[in-house]
């Protein structure tokens, strides 16, 4: 050690289980792998100094998120052969076994970087994978990711400088792992991993078959041929309980200190009988909950997948803003090329230029050529930023025809002006009578639009739900397209006919009604804009449901309500 | 080659599974689509086919996987003389983020550096000819790729223009392609394309779960042994897929099925005609796997599911979901 540090005497649990883990691991290379959620500390840096040193003779490589598939797969180095005049061959990342990999910051792993790590883990083309995850908040690992590796940990709260000691273990590796495979289990046992795991509501098969190995790794390390209760309840504890997405309902868990766990698990060398053991629910259950952040039990805020869905940035390139334009470009940067990739000519010459006198007569090249080094090459980079897309949905019905469609008209245009300046695309509907009519699909050309719109008509009834309707219908599809959409409602809220176009208030709410749940579950940033003659509730209480912003439309002041519709859509932005 | 997870011992996921031998039986019925939720068994049971499927007679060397030698391609017009070995059916992954070169083929680097010639090598699309081409997390892929990939599917051809080459060569192969819907949605172009679609949950009965567990575990723990155990069924499911591929030219269709399959499109509106072309390959492929010269009705039921479920309009609003309503509508139809 270089320099003393006063290390805190005591281990915390949370540590001690990170251990056992990595005792699992180092033992068993199924496991797979670890994640590592914290952010950089003297912590994580001296536990990855202990990882490499259990995993010796492994050497670590990175893969970051910008890494390239010529780092991953390797291939020919087509400026080493041509230099040297013979065919080099460089070795990737994957298929190499005498790495193990770290994935640093994997929160910001794309879908498409963790399809390709994830495929070598299945096809076993790398060893250990440990993935260091500094995502904060609602920022995480893929999913993807986090499935195929037997392990995570949160180590954000441990913030006591404390002795990690992993490398105990590496000296018997080698007799432990040929212990492995003769440990036994009991039948109960193996059943009741996948029985466990369905409680907690994880529903991949792979979290059990860990526990199952997990187990049997523990056993192994203790020396002991068959799986104990307690090594039961540890794997259990590795590895569901942070895959957990429900609390099974058992009749009154009993709250059990995690310090009472403690000597639980100091006193394991009970229990020596493997053929009767009946292992009871409370006791998984109280494992997993001393497991668990104390704050995720209060709440039901346990990662649900559809809500991880939704709000994940990393994950689902339906989301992904894939900017149909391919953004605009912003400054090149140096780094490395691929074909993937565009260059920027100007100013990769620029920044090779001053060197060309030193080059050309370090090479003996003639004066009129160019000398570019792979460290000249600059690349194009875009923006990827979508197009907004907002979409009117007019109420042109009698109720407010008689009252303010002239005057929603007036902004709508200015509304059109201002999109047109913000490059928007808009889209028009038009609900009257017993149904919506897309006047104008998701379009650009705003002459169109106010075309369309002079040529309204109004009157007749109020299907404010198919109105909403078509107005979620070209959301999705625009967000297939990589459009950001923005729905902008106008009306009194006071619907009157259903969906089927039938005369029925109370179905018609209730259509309306469920289309707004829709708009909210499926995060589309919306407006109400109220045009009844003073602010009244059902448009509210639409907005409300909507999870909308609520504008009541201000007498003639069309200026005021284009700021609230731009304002709406940026604070969605900003929010993902 | 690294043994893979035998096919048979594979617990459950029914559906994926057969769906995946009608295509083996006859490829024409156009690609499997298999949506469903992390770790259900999707790859596994991919990776699994290679080593069930019959194996294919072609030539040794060919990267085409030429079943002649003196057939149409580059390498064997070259080569003049060769041998014709059995080779396993190929069942190819298409990383995710692959590059058009590396799908389609290019230049080879490696000739053109050592010996300045302009030779062409051959890509993904050439591996999978005559076989399988997989493709995990298929609504994640670029769209310029999956448009390549169709149009090879589609015309069973691979034409190339690039880098100053010109080459055309054979690539008919069953398009596999696996997601998660929560990660993305597919384009509804590409959803049509694809003969069948599956669903996969994970298997929510006790049971189920624990023999899944169980049987990975016996054969992580002695792959050799497992294997051992499986191979007379393994066997077993390769001879009746060779004997279907077999009965498959000789199954007939009566009108009055065919009519079915129209008027039932037409009831759940599904766009275009592939439906019920699909509808017939389908009853027809999995009447021969079950031995039967004609094709019946109840043959109709058991696939109308995964031929039709990915055609419909769909509704945001419906949570009943398309297979009830194509339930609903065969329920009508088929029992008139």
């Amino acid at each position: 050690m270089k320099r003393k540090i006063e290390l805190s005497a005591k281990t915390s649990p949370k540590i001690k289980l990170l251990r056992k883990a990595f005792y699992a691991l180092a033992v068993d290379p199924f496991l797979k792998g670890i994640n590592i959620r914290s952010r950089a500390s003297h912590l994580r840096s001296q536990l990855s100094i202990e990882i490499e040193k259990v995993l010796y003779p492994l050497k670590p490589s990175k893969i970051h998120a910008q890494i390239t598939d010529f780092d991953l797969y390797g291939g020919i180095d087509i400026s080493n052969s041509i230099k040297e005049k013979e065919l080099t061959k460089r070795t990737g990342i994957f298929g190499n076994p005498s790495q193990f990999i770290y994935l640093s910051m994997s929160e910001r792993i794309g879908s498409s970087l963790a399809g390709k790590i994830c495929l070598a883990i299945d096809k076993r083309q790398t060893s250990y994978v440990i993935s260091l995850d500094e995502g904060l908040e609602d920022e995480r690992t893929p999913h993807s990711i986090l499935d195929r590796l037997a392990f995570a940990f949160d180590l954000n709260d441990e913030r006591q400088l404390q002795r990690i000691n992993l490398s105990k273990i590496r000296d018997n590796l080698p007799e432990i792992r040929s212990r492995l495979f003769k440990v036994h289990i009991s039948e109960k046992m193996k059943n009741q991993f996948s029985i466990t795991a369905l409680a907690l509501g994880v529903t991949s098969l792979r979290a059990p078959i860990f526990a199952l190995r997990t187990a049997r790794a523990l056993a192994a390390i203790r020396g002991k041929s068959f799986v104990s209760k307690n090594d039961f309840v540890m794997a259990i504890q590795l590895t569901l309980a942070h895959k957990a997405t429900q609390i099974p309902r058992i009749q009154e868990p009993q709250k059990q200190d995690e310090e009472q766990e403690e000597t639980n698990d100091a006193k394991n060398k009970e229990n020596n009988d493997p053929s009767e053991m009946d292992i009871p629910q409370e006791m998984i259950i109280n494992a997993i909950e001393s497991t668990l952040p104390k704050d995720v039990l209060g709440e039901t805020k346990l990662l649900s997948p559809k809500k991880d869905m939704l709000n994940s940035n990393t994950s689902g390139s339906g989301q992904r803003k894939l900017g149909n334009r391919r953004g605009s470009p912003k400054p090149s940067r140096k780094m490395p090329f691929d074909t993937s990739k565009r260059l920027d000519l100007i100013s990769t010459l620029r920044s090779a230029a001053p060197w060309q006198k030193l080059r050309r007569e370090l090479h003996g090249s003639p004066d009129n050529s160019i000398i570019i080094y792979k460290d000249d090459l600059f690349v194009r980079q875009y923006e990827e930023k979508s197009d907004r897309l907002i979409i009117f949905t007019v109420d042109a019905s009698g109720s407010n025809a008689i009252g303010r469609l002239g005057e929603a008209k007036g902004a709508i245009e200015y509304l059109l002006g201002e999109a047109y300046a913000n490059r928007d695309h808009v889209s028009l509907i038009a609900f009257r009578g017993t149904k919506a009519e897309v006047l104008l699909p998701a379009t650009r050309s705003l002459v169109q639009a106010k075309k369309k719109l002079a040529d309204l008509p109004g009157g007749g009834g109020t299907p404010i739900a198919s109105g909403l309707e078509k107005a979620v219908e070209i959301s999705i599809t625009a967000r297939n397209k990589g459009l950001t959409p923005t729905i902008a409602i106008m009306t009194d809220g006071k619907a009157n006919i259903s969906l089927e176009g039938q005369v029925d208030k109370k179905q018609a709410l209730s259509d309306s009604e469920k289309f707004c749940m829709l708009i909210k579950n499926l995060k589309i940033p919306a407006i109400v804009i109220d045009t009844s003659n003073r602010p009244q509730q059902p448009a509210k209480d639409l907005a409300q449901k909507a999870n909308a912003k609520y504008i009541p439309m201000p007498r003639a002041d069309a200026k005021k309500l284009s700021n609230a519709i731009s304002k709406s859509s940026n604070e969605f932005h900003t929010n993902q | 080659m690294k043994e893979t997870f035998p096919f048979t011992a594979i617990v459950g996921q029914q559906e994926m599974k057969q769906a995946l031998i009608l295509a083996a039986i006859d490829p024409s019925i156009g690609g499997v689509l298999v949506l469903g939720d992390r770790g259900t068994g999707k790859s596994t049971i991919v990776r699994s086919l290679a080593s069930l499927l019959p194996k294919i007679r072609a030539e040794e060397n060919c990267p085409y996987n030429c079943p002649k030698i003196n057939s149409q391609c580059d390498f064997c017009k070259k080569k003049k003389e060769g041998k014709v070995v059995q080779k396993t059916s190929p069942v190819v992954d298409l990383p995710l983020g692959s590059t058009e070169d590396r799908v389609v083929g290019s230049l080879d680097i490696e000739a053109a550096l050592k010996n300045g010639e302009k030779n062409f090598e051959p890509g993904l699309l050439a591996r999978a000819n005559r076989g399988f081409l997989y493709i995990d997390e298929v609504n994640l892929l670029e769209d310029h790729i999956v448009d390549l990939l169709l149009d090879a599917a589609a015309s069973g051809e691979n034409l190339v223009e690039r880098e100053g080459m010109s080459v055309r060569h054979q690539s008919k192969f069953v398009l596999i392609g696996s997601g998660n819907p929560e990660e993305g949605e597919l384009r509804p172009q590409l959803l049509d394309r694809f003969g069948l679609s599956v669903e996969v949950k994970s298997p929510e009965d006790i049971d189920e779960r624990i023999e899944v567990v169980k049987r990975r575990d016996e054969y992580e723990v002695n792959p050799k042994k497992f294997l051992q155990i499986w191979l007379p069924e393994e066997k077993k499911l390769r001879e009746k897929i060779l004997l279907a591929r077999k009965l498959l030219k000789t199954v007939t269709i009566s009108d009055q099925i065919l009519k079915k399959c129209a008027t039932l499109c037409i009831e759940i509106g599904a766009d275009g005609l592939r439906g019920e072309l699909t509808l017939l390959r389908t009853a027809r492929a999995y009447a021969a796997f079950n031995g039967r010269k004609e094709v019946e009705e109840n043959h109709l039921q058991e696939i109308c599911l995964p031929a039709l479920r990915h055609r419909l309009r769909k509704n945001p609003l419906d949570e009943a979901g398309s297979d009830v309503r194509i339930s609903r509508a065969v329920a009508g139809i088929l029992n008139s």
